[in-house]
């Protein structure tokens, strides 16, 4: 009778154990809020939720005279879930589908960066760039100035 | 011809390999392929047509992209046609206006520049019949190799747009026949297109819009219009056209009306026809996946027949109708089949059950 409470317990635990380590990547990703950066001398003051979505779905936003280019930043995997779940509401393979798409009809496609270094020079050397990236990193990061918080 | 085709196809797939092969943490360019296997099979086998078809094809596209200059090729190659489809240079002139240069397609068909020839990205396994392309019996110029002013403009949570193109376009030579940059041929005289189109909201595929587009063509060969009965050897046709794209959860409807107003003249002969016609695409996507999309659609040209410009198209299908699945078996990978009535501008009527499997591959 105790061995088979002790096998419940036992089994009890280990499915506790894979249900924690299977929803912290989600917890995390629900607790973590995107910064939309820019360098630190750009003249882009704010930008909404709104038109950071249409910035990386392909349209053309203005923004104080300045025409918005957006840098994807795929050197963090945590960022681009979150931003994928909370600014542009897709999956990555629908947003890789609507890119595909935009660039077939003509449109241009954000550049994307996979290492952090070459992101914040793209970013130092365009003042009309924007990108995102966790608030956290975004705080630590120098030479850049945050537009947005989400 | 054959051999500029294939020099250019090794040289256009070389140079893309090669620009895709520099290890770059900065993903600046896009090149796609696009290949897919076609099998068809049509009754009436007491006709002239081929029972069974495979067309296996391979789409070549390449963009990138440097400070305001931009770079576009798409080239087709299947085992009925090697075509450089197109190859334009744009110049970002303003924020959100392109000066494009070279060959693109005329924006006057909302289906061509959505779809282009890219197989995976349309829902359907066919295209409709009034937005085929040249060489399919299409009546309508699908390429013009010029100028294109693309424009989009956001205002407030919507988005205009707008697309002008002029250049030289096709000519006709029992069907109509574009101006070939591997093979270029000057018999065609220009075309043109304006384009307005309207997004409720920036970023989202809804769209509504008009578009007006011209062309003179001149046929090689001065041939009999088969409702006047006279000479001609010129064309000049004015199409009006208006075009939906509405998506709302799992449902997305696609439909463009055309009014083609047809001057066919020759030898102090002329003659006007006035058509309408016309496609309407529902798609549904069926399950929770969404990888599952039922569609159907409805052509209609009523008064083809009476058109001394269609009625010089006999595989045109004034009359088509299609009911298909699409099944996505991964993300870049789909199985389509596809069931269709239709009836030619030359009478003959007949149906038809297609397969399709289709790829994206970015690299």
């Amino acid at each position: 009778m105790e061995h088979g409470i002790a096998f419940v317990i036992h089994k009890i635990a280990i499915l506790l154990a894979v249900y924690v380590l299977l929803s912290a990547p989600m917890a995390r990703a629900e607790e973590q809020r995107i910064a939309i950066v820019v360098n630190a001398e750009s003249g882009i003051k704010a930008i909404s939720a709104k038109q950071v979505r249409r910035a990386y779905l392909g349209a053309s936003i203005v923004l104080n005279g300045i025409e918005v280019r957006p840098l994807l930043n795929q050197s963090d995997q945590l960022a681009v879930e979150v931003f994928l779940q909370r600014i542009l509401f897709m999956s990555a393979e629908a947003y890789e589908r609507q890119l595909i798409a935009h660039s077939f009809q003509g449109g241009s496609r954000p550049r994307a960066y996979e290492n952090m270094t070459a992101l914040l020079t793209a970013l130092h050397n365009d003042n009309a760039a924007i990108t995102f990236m966790l608030y956290d990193t975004a705080i630590k990061t120098t030479g850049i100035r945050i537009i947005g918080k989400l | 011809m054959t051999r500029n085709i294939n020099v250019f196809y090794a040289t256009f797939c070389a140079l893309t390999l090669l620009l895709t092969s520099f290890a770059s943490p900065v993903r600046a360019g896009d090149f796609l392929l696009f290949p897919s296997v076609t099998t068809t099979h049509q009754t009436e086998p007491d006709t002239e047509l081929v029972p069974k078809t495979v067309v296996p094809a391979v789409d070549f596209f390449y963009s990138s992209e440097f400070d305001k200059t931009r770079f576009l090729g798409e080239f087709l190659k299947s085992s009925q046609e090697a075509e450089l489809e197109r190859l334009q240079f744009g110049w970002r002139i303003l924020p959100g206006k392109t000066l494009w240069f070279g060959r693109f397609h005329n924006a006057l068909s909302f289906w061509n520049t959505q779809m282009h020839h890219g197989d995976f990205l349309q829902t359907s396994l066919s295209r409709p019949t009034v937005s085929n392309y040249e060489d399919e019996h299409g009546p309508l110029p699908a390429h013009i190799t010029g100028l294109e002013l693309e424009s989009s403009r956001t205002v407030g949570d919507s988005e205009i747009n707008y697309i002008a193109g002029f250049g030289i376009g096709p000519f006709f030579d029992t069907t109509l026949e574009p101006f070939d940059l591997l093979d270029p041929d000057f018999t065609g005289a220009y075309s043109g297109s304006v384009r307005l189109g309207y997004h409720p909201e920036a970023g989202n595929p809804n769209q509504y819009g008009v578009a007006i587009g011209y062309a003179s063509i001149p046929f090689k060969v001065a041939v009999t219009d088969p409702v006047s009965q006279t000479l001609v050897d010129k064309v000049q046709q004015t199409v009006l056209s208006a075009f939906l794209n509405y998506e709302r959860a799992d449902f997305h409807l696609i439909g463009e009306l055309f009014i083609f107003d047809d001057r066919v003249s020759g030898a102090g002969n002329s003659s006007q026809y006035t058509t309408v016609s016309g496609y309407l695409q529902p798609e549904y996507k069926l399950g929770a996946s969404g990888r599952t999309i039922f569609y159907g659609r409805i052509e209609a040209t009523p008064d083809a027949a009476n058109d001394g410009y269609l009625s010089l198209l006999p595989e045109f299908s004034p009359h088509q109708g299609v009911v298909g699945l699409r099944y996505e078996l991964t993300p870049t990978q789909a199985i389509k089949f596809e069931a269709g009535r239709t009836i030619r501008q030359d009478t003959l009527s007949f149906n038809s059950i297609s397969a399709q499997w289709s790829m994206v591959l970015p690299l």
